[in-house]
């Protein structure tokens, strides 16, 4: 076994002559594989059945609540006239823009040629299927009658004999958000294909040799294989890529083709899109930071690593700063006294506290990150991006529910508060995602290991002779 | 690390009978490229390499040829929007292009907006081409690849085991036009390989266990039973309620009348007609069809609500002035001249003689209509209609001549009854003259003791019964010279 060197990270160091190596410590081939092999091969550490227990039993408070929900009615949330979206769209477009980060990782980066994206992206795409997943339940379970959750589809159902109405933003919400879920899956599905042949090839007990080696197809790594397979990742990449931006330019027409100030912005496609980069890299942060110390996987995912992350996070969240005050100058310069009022009363009406914690937490916080020693801190990383994470669910729920509390007739205006059930749906809704993330850390690849092999310094001929068997 | 599992087994000894090529193992990527493109040189044309991961250079070293997957997915994308803008259209613009086990579609119809909107339409077909176009890169790769294919010859050799994790192989099939053994094993230890072995032959797959057969077409026989029971149960008529999963509300349970409800707070479910409102069918809004009178007045409309016993107290005395004057007249007059008394009267309503201090002034009497109103249409039929509910409702009491001799007030007489008062004779000249919205409003609300019979008898019914009173008092006032002549004749014969 190589050694690996937990030495002091110095990637974050610039220098001009020489690129900073994208796997760090003396590593082979084969010390790659080993170390994320040993993940799901080592004994579970007990941190883990506390972990998946936590997370399971809130996953199992999800169902009962939805359960509830689907029996008793819609009414047992908070929505009501005037405000009749809240929290379950606002969950819903939360981890929609937090999945979106994983399909940029995976697909655009790809595209800008970022060699580092290959010891993150197999754990962001997890991340990015994960949270469609959660993302998924909330319309679905919104709609009141959810036995007939079918007739969202264009299917020839006897009892309807209708078509749905494909001028509405919320069916093409129905498209874009299962195409997404698809073809993200699809996407990962394809990058893990050699990693769960190895997996596969380290097998220890007879299962596990053979349920990944279904999963495996049969991949032999042969050269006219991964030529055609080359190509797939390029084009499914070159497809994600306008997938992740029209998904959630999607999801923001659900608001912005309606006619509610607030709502009836132009800016809100490239807007919500900048704000799901944003959201969806701050969860990143948060999940990797203590995965990388848990799992060991240091010397994949350097401190440079982070700090790339952190320079997006920088960047997307100076573009939703920019948006913010953009929207506010857009509602002068336009002149319509509704709008106008729309963002006057977000600031100084009765939710002026969520605007401002979503200012501070969005405008201020990554700001930080301009000091080169909060961007390679990951301590500190990580507590700017919960702050990002709070912040973007503050968003989306300021311009949900401050432009429906009050719009255009004062006599309809009206507060609104959530119920014990919305606020205990949404927290059993990251129990179902770290449910479904601590099985993918357990028995999945959590690095693309061969892509981080096409990317690693070439190993030295002793660290070869040394651990060839 | 981690042993495989399997055994392996070890080909050397077989090597001369049993191979279907040459394997060699190379200690890293540069060297497998290397031998790669000696390889090649040396005319092989279908040889492969085995990597953990993809090698730069490795396809020109090896002459693979640009795949043609990029062509699927375009193919695949293309159709794929076409698809889903032919199915928006059909959906949302027509309604009438059926389609064969589908239906039809069904437009919407939205403030006016265009049937077919295109623009509307984008974000589905983009979205449908990169769905199909992802099914097409996927899929076209793991079929191109021929995967899944969980048997390789290859996995039967223990070093190739560590192909996935760093192991660099070449692989040259025996059918290969390069394919020479001494001269590749050669080539091989110059570009320094690791290891270099034959690889077993791949095994023809072994028959198939024998059960599977008959197991096979039992299992298809089965399979054929659902589609069929639902062909022939979608071809034939069936009068059983259709199976219902979910009724949602389209079944609401009657109630019973005098039924206790637990929906409205008096806990009945017998409910009143709300005020101000008016039932479908219910709005009588011709009054000269529905009221026989025309309100135009006033005290018309007044006089319309006077109570019967008002109007009793003063018509009493009205009648008892005309029945006096009838009774004199009546015997001495031929039947014709009770017609020209009734021409003379007119329309006007019975003149009330003036008996000063005899009894109150008669109120006012409402506009009645002199003419059956436009929605009645005099025939034969209608008068037939007319004399069946006659006989039924007013001959008990008129009797069928409308003399006033029917049958209850024949047995009132007979047992003397104090406070009967007789029925009017229908055919007498006080009734002759009245007008014939009169009539209906005596059919309809009653008239003295007699009570109404709006209840009962429909509106229309109600005009037929006035039109035959007509009739009858045609038919009790008239001369010989009235009757047909087909009639007279057999009238006169029985003198």
């Amino acid at each position: 076994m190589a050694s690996v060197s937990i030495s002091t990270d110095t990637t974050t160091v610039e220098n001009p002559a020489q690129r900073n190596p994208l796997v760090i410590g003396t590593h082979d081939y084969k010390s790659v594989t080993d170390k994320v092999v040993a993940i799901s091969d080592r004994e579970v550490p007990f941190a883990w059945y506390v972990a998946f227990g936590t997370s399971v039993s809130m996953t199992g408070m999800l169902f009962a609540l939805i359960g509830y929900l689907v029996v008793t009615g819609v009414g047992v949330w908070g929505n009501n006239s005037p405000v009749f979206w809240g929290w379950p769209i606002v969950n819903f477009v939360f981890w929609v823009g937090i999945g979106h980060a994983g399909t940029l990782i995976s697909a655009i980066l790809f595209l800008f040629r970022q060699d580092w994206r290959t010891s993150i992206n197999r754990f962001a795409e997890a991340m990015t299927i994960f949270a469609v997943a959660c993302a998924g339940i909330f319309p679905g379970v919104h709609i009141g009658r959810v036995w007939f959750v079918y007739f969202l589809a264009p299917l020839p159902v006897p009892r309807l004999e209708m078509w749905p109405n494909f001028r509405s933003p919320l069916l093409w919400d129905v498209f874009a958000v299962s195409t997404y879920a698809t073809v993200s899956a699809l996407f990962w599905y394809m990058g893990m294909v050699p990693d769960l042949a190895t997996f596969r090839d380290r097998a220890t007990t007879k299962t596990k040799q053979f349920l990944y080696g279904v999963a495996a197809l049969g991949w032999t790594g042969s050269a006219r294989h991964w030529h055609r397979y080359e190509k797939a990742y390029m084009l499914l990449a070159a497809l994600a890529t306008p997938l992740v931006l029209s998904v959630h330019t999607i999801v923001s027409f659900d608001f912005a083709v309606s006619i509610v100030p607030g709502w009836h912005t132009t800016i809100f496609p490239p807007y919500f899109v900048a704000g799901a980069v944003f959201s969806g890299f701050a969860m990143v942060i948060t999940l990797m930071v203590p995965a990388r110390k848990w799992f060991g996987l240091g010397d994949f995912v350097t401190e440079r690593h982070l700090e790339n992350i952190c320079k997006i996070l920088l960047a997307t969240g100076s573009m939703v700063g920019f948006a913010y005050a953009i929207e506010f100058f857009i509602a002068w310069y336009g002149g319509n006294k509704y709008e106008g009022f729309a963002f006057i009363n977000r600031a100084t009406g009765p939710f002026w506290w969520a605007y401002f914690t979503m200012v501070s937490c969005n405008v201020i916080a990554p700001q930080f990150f301009w000091i080169k020693k909060v961007r390679t801190t990951p301590w500190m990383m990580f507590v700017i991006s919960i702050f990002v994470n709070i912040g973007m669910w503050f968003e989306r729920f300021v311009i949900t529910v401050t432009s429906l509390s009050r719009d255009f007739l004062p006599s309809s205006w009206s507060y609104f508060t959530p119920t014990i059930i919305d606020v205990a749906m949404f927290a059993a809704s990251f129990g179902l995602f770290f449910t479904l993330f601590l099985l993918f850390c357990r028995y999945l690849p959590i690095v693309a290991i061969s892509e981080v092999k096409g990317v690693m310094p070439k190993p030295t001929a002793e660290a070869t002779a040394e651990t060839s068997a | 690390m981690s042993e495989a599992v399997n055994e392996t087994t070890n080909q050397d000894a077989d090597e001369a009978t049993a191979t279907s090529g040459l394997i060699a193992q190379f200690a890293g990527p540069e060297q497998l490229l290397a031998a790669s493109n000696k390889v090649r040189e040396a005319g092989c044309t279908n040889a492969d390499a085995y990597s953990p991961f993809p090698i730069h250079g490795i396809d020109e070293a090896l002459g693979i040829k640009r795949t043609i997957l990029p062509w699927f997915v375009l193919a695949a994308g293309l159709s794929g929007g076409f698809a889903a803008g032919m199915m928006q259209w059909w959906m949302n613009a027509t309604d009438t292009i059926e389609l064969p086990l589908i239906g039809q579609g069904y437009s919407f119809l939205i403030s006016g907006k265009p049937q077919w909107s295109l623009p509307a339409n984008i974000p589905v077909i983009f979205e449908v081409i990169i769905l199909s176009s992802a099914f097409a890169a996927l899929f076209g790769m793991f079929a191109l690849n021929g995967l899944p294919k969980f048997y390789n010859p290859l996995m039967k050799l223990e070093p190739f085991r560590r192909v996935t994790d760093d192991g660099f192989f070449l692989h040259i099939q025996e059918n290969d036009p390069g394919f020479n053994q001494s001269k590749l094993e050669s080539l091989f230890q110059e570009s320094g390989a690791v290891w270099v072995d034959g690889v077993p032959v791949e095994e023809a797959p072994g028959p198939l266990p024998g059960f599977l057969k008959p197991v096979g077409m039992v299992m298809v026989c089965l399979a054929m039973i659902p589609p069929a029971l639902i062909a022939y149960v979608r071809s034939t008529p069936s009068e059983a309620t259709r199976i219902d999963i979910w009724t949602d509300m389209d079944y609401s349970e009657a109630a019973k009348a005098q039924e206790a409800s637990t929906l409205f707070a008096d806990g009945r479910s017998n409910r009143s007609q709300i005020t101000g409102t008016i039932a479908f069918g219910d709005l009588q809004d011709d009054d000269a069809y529905f009221k026989g009178y025309l309100p135009d007045t006033a005290e018309a409309v007044a006089g319309s609500s006077v109570s019967r016993s008002v109007q009793l107290t003063s018509v009493v005395a009205q009648e008892g002035d005309t029945k006096q004057d009838n009774a004199q007249e009546g015997d001495n007059k031929q039947d014709g001249d009770k017609k020209a008394d009734v021409e003379a009267a007119g329309s006007t309503p019975a003149a009330s003689k003036p008996s000063a201090g005899r009894a109150p002034a008669k109120p006012k009497e409402p506009n009645y209509i002199k003419e059956f109103p436009e929605q009645v249409t005099i025939d034969q039929e209608f008068l037939n209609r007319g004399q069946l509910r006659f006989n039924i409702y007013c001959a008990t009491c008129h009797g069928q001549a409308g003399k006033g001799n029917g049958l209850v007030s024949l047995r009132a007489k007979e047992i003397n009854s104090a406070d009967w008062l007789p029925p009017t004779d229908l055919t007498s000249v006080p009734v002759m003259i009245q007008p014939i919205g009169k009539i209906y409003d005596t059919i309809s609300n009653g008239r003295r003791k007699m009570a109404g019979y709006k209840a009962q008898i429909p509106v229309k019914d109600r005009w037929a019964i006035a039109a035959y009173v007509r009739a009858l008092q045609e038919s009790q006032n008239a001369s010989i010279k009235d009757v047909p002549d087909e009639q007279r004749a057999i009238l006169e014969s029985q003198k």
